[in-house]
């Protein structure tokens, strides 16, 4: 067992350094991702994307619950979780006059779990915090002329998490939770901008950003049985403070003159402007009925206005969710839990008087393996993001995920054999 | 079994890692306006200020010319343009004349050859002169320039009218008067070995003048010049014989030159003939029109400038204050446009303007460094004519100067260069057209420039 968490620790420290070389491509091809940090990833996975995205007042004894730190000192009969999942998902982007078709897929999550004692629990592990993709031209008059100018922008990149979770179990009814994150990644913005009164002389910008900062979150849970029979009610709650994500920069600016003559007109190197990670807190509520159904419940703000840039606006997303809790059975469609879930997050951008939002619903269901504890689920999530008015896009997908949790039983040899 | 295992697990995670892909082309979403904040902004800036001045470059060699032009006009600025034509006859062929032959009159004949600038619509007097100077051929260059006068007789030879109004008119013949007709007749009756003697006979007949005849002339008109054509012009020597009943004659041609270089293209031919082009001044300005480096502003002339071919007038163009362009901050200039307008009034019809217009890079005393080309090119940039037929305030030529404009914007230096705006040089010599631009105060056909800036 010691030898196991010995290798597991170096193939950990491995995989956490080597994910920013193998971030090539986009994971995203969304024109919204042009803002702030790109387009943010989601913060769930498994049992926690099928109820909607909630799980401040969630507590499972056998999935890490990585939305509510404190949530983890609920995994009180097993030293060792290693939980990981991949997603597939086809977008649908439409314009008033034309739509498109885009794939993509990713590995979701890399998670570990470890219980250092009764009342201190740690989770690590890496995914993806934000995806950049975007290819857009705008426009926009030139000044005291009835002409215009236009503006192609490519924008690549991303930022990765690594993060540790620490639970601390305080009372048999209160935890305590905290998180620190570790955001890293560049975002790439090449942009080409060029006069319709003279289209053979564009200006280019590139810009290329690092960014690497610490974040930090805290939460709490509360949780009570009401009865004997599994009815309990558990509250949670999560706050971050205003961060920033700092990085070097650097920006080139040429200027083309016909065919093949290029001035470079200007270059920065040093800090990036950084990027705002606003105040953000949110509560939920978890209720379990007799051990038979649960109903999530998440409401979750955060305040992107503080951004100089009129174009963020305050967020506030709302999660729902009711899950068919596992039985115990002989009959294996017993042993499964059943989700549904819905969504609604209202944006943090406002562009051309619409505030991106998305909404979605999700359908999952989690399946045992054997009788190990071990959980793989299974959601399927519909969606729909941005609006077409305004010459805007409407992004509707679909998207299916599948996540791992293994035990350590998984890796442990069966003392029978 | 473990380490397998993990191995496996491992390996499978990373591999799906490493695959992110997204499937989304080269599909651009254009999101037109206000989707989000583009920190390069373009700004088109006017006001700069452009000075124009009127100057003169290079006289003009006209000996390889094709065209005579004679002739006195006046444009509305009271610039008056005088246009003469020197040539010299070489010796006739020897023939044997019948000793019966009489001579009956002498003749010049003149082919006009369809140009001509001014009124029309008046009759053109004009008076025939002979040289009491040789015509003489810069020895350097082999030309004759549009400077050089001869001194001739005071009285002319003879005088003609070219009357313009009438459609049918191809040709002018002149007569001349009987005692140098029969002089040029018993030259060749007498078989008189000047004939044979080039370098003797040029001694004795230096050459003839044709210039208009006085002030009231108000068009300049074109005559066939070159030698060896049926329309070229000529000294006929009219006679007849007794033994033949017929009128017989012969003609004294306009004189070749004959190059001494070896270096001598072919391609013009060159003679004993030259135009001299005058322009005065004296109505416009109350002092003389600067020398070749000088310059004449165009706040002196009305708000014009002049362009003008024969005499090779220029406009030479002046931006002081380009470096103005850099205070809306760190950018670029991506393009520099400059329009003009031929002044309405000064030209009849819009296709008689040049369709093309030159522009050449000069220093402060008119030192010129080229021709101006595109930016991020070899190619030249024109000036290109702009009309519409049925809106008259239509017509104006655009100029792009991108390249001397952001030349400047990059130096570091103070403005040193300036431009020089001409007439096409390939023709310059064969007219005296003129071209008659607004500056930027212009009332009614102002000069522009603007000036496209990205800044960032």
């Amino acid at each position: 067992m010691k030898n196991s968490i010995k290798i597991l620790s170096v193939i950990c420290v491995f995989i956490l350094s080597t994910p920013f070389v193998l971030r090539s491509q986009n994971n995203t091809s969304s024109p919204y991702s042009k803002f702030g940090t790109g387009e943010l990833a989601s913060v769930a996975y498994g049992r926690n994307l099928a109820l909607g995205g909630s799980g401040y007042g969630l507590r499972d004894q056998f999935q890490l619950n990585i939305k509510n730190p404190a949530s983890i000192t609920s995994i009180d009969s097993m030293n060792f979780l290693f939980e990981t999942g991949v997603n597939g998902q086809i977008t649908s982007s439409s314009t008033t006059d034309r739509s498109q078709i885009f794939w993509s897929g990713n590995l979701s999550h890399l998670v570990f779990g470890h219980r250092y004692t009764n009342w201190l629990m740690g989770a690590y592990g890496i995914m993806p915090f934000s995806n950049i993709g975007y290819n857009l031209r705008t426009f926009q008059s030139v000044e005291s002329d009835p002409s215009f100018v236009y503006t192609d922008w490519v924008g690549t990149g991303g930022l990765n998490k690594v993060f540790y979770l620490l639970g601390l179990k305080i009372s048999k009814n209160f935890s305590l939770g905290g998180e620190v994150a570790y955001l890293n990644g560049s975002l790439v913005e090449s942009r080409k901008t060029w006069a319709a009164v003279q289209s053979d002389n564009p200006t280019y910008y590139l810009s290329n950003s690092r960014y690497s900062s610490f974040t930090y979150r805290g939460a709490f849970q509360f949780t009570a049985n009401l009865d004997k029979k599994g009815t309990n009610i558990t509250l949670g709650g999560i706050f971050s403070p205003l961060q920033k994500v700092r990085g070097k920069s650097s920006v080139i600016i040429d200027q083309q003159y016909g065919e093949n003559y290029v001035d470079s007109m200007y270059y920065y190197s040093g800090n990036a402007t950084p990027i705002i990670l606003p105040l953000t807190y949110g509560a939920g509520i978890g209720f379990t009925w007799k051990g038979k159904y649960l109903l999530a419940a998440d409401y979750e703000r955060a305040n992107w206005s503080v951004n100089t840039d009129k174009t963020y606006i305050d967020q506030e997303i709302y999660s729902l969710g009711i899950e068919r809790v596992p039985q115990n059975s002989l009959k294996y469609y017993n042993r499964c839990s059943y989700r549904v879930g819905f969504r609604y997050d209202s944006g943090y951008i406002r562009t051309k008087g619409h505030d991106i939002d998305d909404m979605r619903v999700s359908l999952g269901v989690g399946l045992p393996v054997r009788k190990s504890g071990s959980m793989m689920n299974v959601t399927l999530e519909a969606g729909q993001k941005g609006t077409t008015r305004m010459g805007l896009i409407q992004e509707r997908y679909l998207k299916m995920s599948v996540a791992f949790s293994l035990q350590d039983f998984w890796f442990v040899k069966r003392k029978l054999n | 079994m473990i380490k397998l295992k993990l191995l496996i697990a491992f390996t499978f995670a990373l591999l799906l890692y490493s695959c992110q892909f997204t499937d989304d082309g080269d599909f651009k979403y254009n999101v037109g306006t206000d989707f989000v904040t583009d920190p390069v902004h373009v700004v088109m800036i006017d006001s700069l200020t452009v000075d124009t001045y009127t100057t003169r470059t290079d006289s003009i060699a006209t000996s390889k010319n094709s065209r005579f032009m004679v002739g006195r006009f006046e444009n509305d600025y009271h610039i008056v343009t005088t246009c003469e034509s020197y040539f010299r006859i070489e010796p006739s062929d020897v023939l044997a004349l019948h000793s019966s032959s009489e001579f009956d009159g002498a003749e010049m004949i003149l082919y006009l050859d369809g140009y001509s600038f001014g009124d029309t619509t008046k009759t053109v007097e004009m008076e025939i002169y002979r040289l009491t100077d040789d015509i003489e051929v810069d020895e350097e260059t082999e030309s004759i320039y549009n400077t050089t006068k001869f001194a001739h007789e005071a009285t002319p030879i003879a005088s003609f009218t070219v009357d313009l109004t009438d459609d049918d008119l191809d040709s002018v013949v002149v007569e001349l008067p009987p005692a140098i007709g029969q002089e040029f007749y018993d030259l060749v009756y007498n078989e008189d070995e000047i004939l044979s003697d080039a370098d003797l006979f040029k001694e004795e007949y230096k050459g003839f003048l044709i210039k208009p005849a006085n002030e009231k002339s108000s068009c300049i008109v074109g005559f066939v010049a070159t030698p060896d054509s049926i329309a070229s012009p000529r000294i006929k020597i009219k006679y007849h014989d007794n033994s033949i009943e017929d009128d017989l004659w012969f003609s004294y041609s306009i004189d070749k030159y004959e190059s001494t270089s070896s270096s001598s293209s072919s391609s013009y031919v060159n003679y004993y003939a030259s135009n001299y082009y005058e322009n005065d001044y004296s109505k416009l300005i109350a002092y003389d029109f600067p020398d070749p480096e000088g310059k004449l502003s165009s706040k002196e002339t009305s708000n014009v400038s002049f362009l003008q071919g024969g005499l090779n007038l220029a406009t030479r163009i002046e931006i002081p204050s380009i470096d103005m362009l850099h205070y809306p901050g760190v950018g670029s200039v991506i393009k520099a446009e400059l329009t003009f307008e031929p002044v309405a009034g000064t030209y009849i019809n819009d296709s008689d303007l040049p369709s093309s217009l030159e522009m050449y890079l000069i220093g402060k005393r008119n030192i010129n460094y080229g021709q101006l080309s595109l930016v991020g090119s070899s190619d030249k940039a024109y000036g290109v004519l702009h009309y519409n037929e049925e809106f008259k305030s239509e017509t104006y030529y655009s100029f792009d100067i991108t390249k001397f404009v952001v030349d400047e914007y990059l130096s570091s230096s103070d403005a040193v260069y300036a431009l020089l705006l001409t007439l096409p040089q390939s023709s310059i010599a064969g007219d005296v057209d003129q071209l008659i631009i607004g500056n930027q105060d212009h009332p009614t056909n102002n000069m522009k420039l603007r000036v496209y800036l990205a800044t960032y």
